[in-house]
């Protein structure tokens, strides 16, 4: 056990005690519940640093390296989906300047808990792909941003490092390979924004986390104006398991568009939420029935946010006949995004959810953007209104027009984050802006609400 | 050179030329806050969405490079659509203070609302309320509620002044722009700030409430300041009182930016430190009376043929065409040759940049062009110690002072006037009172302010410029070329008569 050191924000390891099931497919989380993962010797002794060793004593070259990852199809875990590989093809080769890799750790989206686990349970596993990533990029240094809250995590990130830097992982001449690298932790300061990955960028620069215009890109002109890579926690802890397996393993897995596994994160009306690591192209039913044991109190399902807050809402029969995996959540409108799935049972009020993700959007604005700035006040303004005061159908027609006029019009995409969520809360639960505009005001009502 | 199309029309223009400037000289107007062809990009208000081609999603025109066949919409439903919508956001948590606020008139949000807006504001929750009236110092007011934090300032004080003043603090609609630890601004470009401020948040401590915008009028001129030859605005009140300078655009001299310091020499224009009448002794006199005695006791001197007794002092804080008629009648048409003034030589030699932006050391507008002309007319221009030693000699008799406005001149004046004897005969030709005041037994002519006068002067760099003047605040002060003219006439009636006397 690592000693729990007295940090505010949460200090206390998860508490993840689940055998892996039939129904789930673990690749990453294989070793998951062996004591002391997080230790050095632990991981080697279960093929831990293999992959690093093939690459760096096998004499792969980077190209080699971003090819394997290519030929797996791995896609970005952290939100939009990114082909990993082409990413990295991305980096200009001897153009003379420093590059980086980045590790977002910066996991905030609400409902999204995956990488903490990796980053709590599987540290090596994340540092061995951060050091083969950062060999295909030619990158010298890279950094692990976590959130600020993951103190407890943040430290067994640093004690990992120290250890890899002790078994020559780490520091000059890796392996003898002759390829240098550095690695530090970075531990953010509670914006949200700053897992967005040029918001990261700015927020390691020194300065206030917000979001860069793009062009350039990062890997042209990112961390220090220098060629930077970001990758998701999820995506680097995959890069050693495709390495040792072959690209071409990894794409047996899943379907033809989306290979491999990915990690979900469930919450809400479920009977065991967690996180939970299944093959993709499931069906939904699987993730629900078998892993999360069902809806709680045997409640009947309302609606599903399948990737994270910001991800367009669905109905419970869309959620049914849904399939895990980027194309089948994109063809019901919505996406898979990081995996953070929050389950909604017939209880609960959509209305009322809609307002919360509308505050804790408008908080975490940065304020850059105007629609961004300006518009996720206003519709937090106008959701409270319409539960607290007077409902009024004018504004559910407003929402959607400032919804729409929020979409794509900011230079990143948390305007988006909140837009898609109202305009698909109105489009496809309907019924329930109708309760608020139906229904006076009762006492019963009133308590419903405050 | 790269064809891109905008609006249907066709165009060539500069590959790699912002679309929002490569727009405007095709005569379209993108809207835009944050943009500004001094500053880098900030790609944050939104106002410049276009519709690019071959793009599902509009793009800002402030951070597109134009490039061969690129097909830009920008007045399209859609385009049309989102600036209104990007418009509308920025008004709802807006005071709309207009009536009164100073950039009224003047103002983005305004004038945007009239080409793009016109809804009727569907806001009807409580606006974001913040601070009001926040003293930046000496010349800058801050109105945190009207501030649409287009990071203009931010990024002014960030790049061209490096006084890292301004900063945005908190974040989201809770965002205010400030200084950090609520200093005052610093430096001598402070007011520039005022300037690119698109709407009432940053607003002049010098110019706040004096006048309504509309009412004023605007005369292309040349800053007197010093050297640098910033071109400036004029902004004045049908000619009759002048109200702030506003820095004109123009890349090879000034860029978009101009000093406080040359800002606020637009305040000898205004009638409280001007000469509108001619005086003697401190009484006024009508004008054509005081050129009348000014022209007798000169004749006296060159029918006498003796010319060495005229003595002309004389600065560059004048135009080419000041100089040159000076030159033509005193030197060529009387023969005078003892000229008077600073060490031009040496302020121009030594003139360098003072702060690494604008500001130069040499505070006179038109050294270059003074030196020029001196040597091209062959005049040896002699120093303020030798008109000090030869009015002690006595070997002067008329003295004719070219006292230009501003107090830079004091020290010099200041000199002169202890070695002047009560009998010399002193003209003073001055739009100010200040330096004239002096020289109590003196005729003063009053003479036009530096952003009245129309003429050409050149700057430290060699490049002539012209200054549009045109307006005229009182009606008896004129200028030098008028002055001297007025003197010849003079001079030939009062000949004329005597001839027909005999």
């Amino acid at each position: 056990m690592i000693k729990k050191t007295k940090h505010a924000g949460n200090m206390r390891p998860m508490a993840i005690e689940q055998k892996p099931l039939e129904s789930e497919k673990r690749i990453l989380l294989e070793h998951e519940l062996v004591p002391d993962m997080n230790k050095i010797d632990v991981y080697a002794s279960k093929g831990g640093y293999q992959a690093l060793k093939k690459v760096l004593q096998g004499k792969m070259t980077p190209d080699q390296v971003i090819a394997e990852v290519k030929a797996a199809n791995l896609r970005g875990r952290g939100g939009a989906g990114f082909p990993t590989g082409m990413k990295w093809g991305f980096v200009p080769k001897s153009d003379g300047k420093p590059h980086y890799l980045l590790c977002n750790a910066d996991e905030s989206e609400p409902g999204t808990f995956k990488d903490r686990v990796i980053l709590e349970k599987l540290p090596h596993l994340m540092i061995e792909g951060m050091i083969i990533g950062a060999y295909a990029i030619g990158a010298a240094r890279s950094y692990v941003y976590i959130r600020g809250e993951y103190t407890y995590a943040a430290e067994v990130i640093n004690q990992a490092i120290q250890e890899a830097y002790r078994a020559g992982f780490l520091g000059k001449n890796v392996l003898g390979s002759g390829f240098d690298h550095d690695m530090a932790v970075h531990r953010g300061a509670g914006a949200y924004i700053c897992g967005e990955e040029t918001g990261l960028i700015s927020s390691l620069e020194g300065k206030k986390g917000m979001p860069k215009l793009k062009p350039p890109f990062p890997a042209v002109e990112g961390y220090l104006k220098c060629p930077t890579v970001v990758n998701n926690v999820e995506t680097l802890a995959t890069v050693p398991w495709i390495i040792n397996n072959g690209g071409a393993a990894y794409t047996k897995m899943g379907t033809a568009k989306s290979s491999g596994t990915k990690m979900w994160s469930v919450s809400g009306d479920v009977n065991r939420p967690g996180v939970y690591e299944v093959e993709c192209g499931k069906p939904f039913r699987v993730l629900l029935e078998e892993c999360c044991g069902g809806m709680k109190n045997g409640k009947k399902l309302k609606a599903v946010i399948p990737g994270g807050s910001s991800a367009p809402i669905l109905t419970a029969e869309e959620a049914m006949n849904m399939t895990l995996d980027y194309e089948s959540i994109a063809s019901f409108g919505s996406m898979l995004g990081s995996g953070g799935m929050i389950i909604l049972d017939e209880t609960r009020d959509l209305v009322q959810v809609l307002k919360n993700l509308a505050e804790f959007y408008h908080d975490e604005s940065c304020g850059q953007c105007t629609p961004c700035r300006e518009g996720t006040g206003w519709i937090e303004k106008i959701l409270h209104s319409f539960t607290e005061k007077e409902a009024k159908r004018d504004d559910v027609e407003l929402l959607k027009k400032i919804s729409a006029n929020m979409m794509g019009r900011t230079i990143c995409v948390l305007a988006d984050s909140i837009a898609m969520p109202v305009e698909s809360y109105i489009r496809k639960f309907p019924k329930e802006f109708e309760n608020y505009l139906q229904k006076p005001k009762t006492l019963e009502m009133k308590q419903r609400v405050g | 050179m790269a064809k891109i199309t905008i609006n249907g029309k066709e165009i060539e223009v500069p590959q790699g030329k912002n679309l929002v400037d490569a727009a405007k000289d095709a005569g379209v107007d993108i809207p835009h806050y944050c943009y500004h062809p001094g500053l880098s990009i900030a790609g944050q208000c939104r106002m410049c969405l276009v519709e690019l081609e071959g793009n599902p999603k509009l793009q800002i025109a402030c951070n597109t490079k134009c490039s061969d066949g690129m097909k830009v919409h920008t007045n399209n439903e859609k385009v049309e659509s989102a600036v209104q919508s990007s418009l509308e956001m920025h008004l709802i948590n807006h005071p709309i203070d207009c009536p009164i606020c100073d950039q009224a008139g003047e103002c983005g949000l305004q004038n945007y609302y009239m080409q793009h807006g016109k809804y009727n504001s569907e806001m009807h929750e409580e606006k974001v309320h913040k601070e009001k009236v926040v003293d930046l110092g000496d010349h800058v007011v801050l109105d945190k509620e009207r501030c649409i934090l287009c990071s203009r300032c931010v990024r002014f004080t960030q790049e061209v002044s490096k006084t890292n003043d301004f900063g945005i603090f908190q974040r989201g609609d809770r965002s205010t722009i400030g200084t950090y630890g609520d200093a005052p601004l610093k430096g001598n470009y402070q007011l520039n700030t005022v300037d690119i401020c698109p709407v009432g948040a940053l607003t002049s401590k010098d110019f706040r409430f004096e006048q309504r915008v509309w009412f004023l009028d605007e005369t292309d001129s040349i800053c007197g300041g010093c050297s640098k030859g910033c071109n400036v605005s004029v902004h004045h009140k049908k000619g009759k009182h002048v109200y702030r300078l506003k820095p004109r655009t123009n890349e090879q001299v000034n860029g978009f930016w101009m000093c406080d310091k040359g800002r606020y020499t637009y305040k000898n224009s205004n009638y409280d430190k001007r000469l509108t009448h001619a005086q003697l002794g401190g009484v006024d006199l009508p004008h054509d009376e005081a050129i009348a005695s000014w022209a007798n006791d000169l004749k006296v001197l060159i029918a006498t043929e003796r010319p060495e007794e005229v003595g002309v002092f004389l600065t560059p804080h004048m135009t080419q065409e000041e100089i040159g008629s000076i030159v033509e009648h005193f030197a060529k048409t009387l023969g005078v040759t003892k000229f008077f003034s600073e060490d031009i030589e040496k302020l121009s030699k030594d003139d360098k940049d003072v702060d690494g932006l604008l500001l130069r050391s040499d505070h006179y507008p038109n050294s270059k062009g003074f030196l020029k002309l001196a040597s091209s007319s062959k005049i040896k221009i002699q120093q303020v110690e030798d008109l000090v030693s030869a009015l002690q000699k006595g070997s002067i008799s008329h003295l004719i002072l070219f006292v230009p406005e501003g107090d830079k001149i004091l020290p010099a004046m200041t000199r002169i006037a202890q070695v002047t004897r009560p009998d010399l005969f002193v003209v003073a030709i001055s739009p100010q009172s200040s330096a004239v005041e002096l020289f109590p037994s003196a005729l003063t002519l009053p003479s036009l302010s530096h952003y009245e006068k129309t003429g050409t002067v050149i700057n430290h760099a060699g490049l002539e410029q012209k200054m549009a003047g045109g307006f005229k605040m009182f009606k008896e002060s004129f200028s030098i070329q008028e002055i001297v003219e007025q003197l010849k006439v003079k001079s030939t009636e009062s000949h004329q008569r005597e001839r027909a006397a005999r």
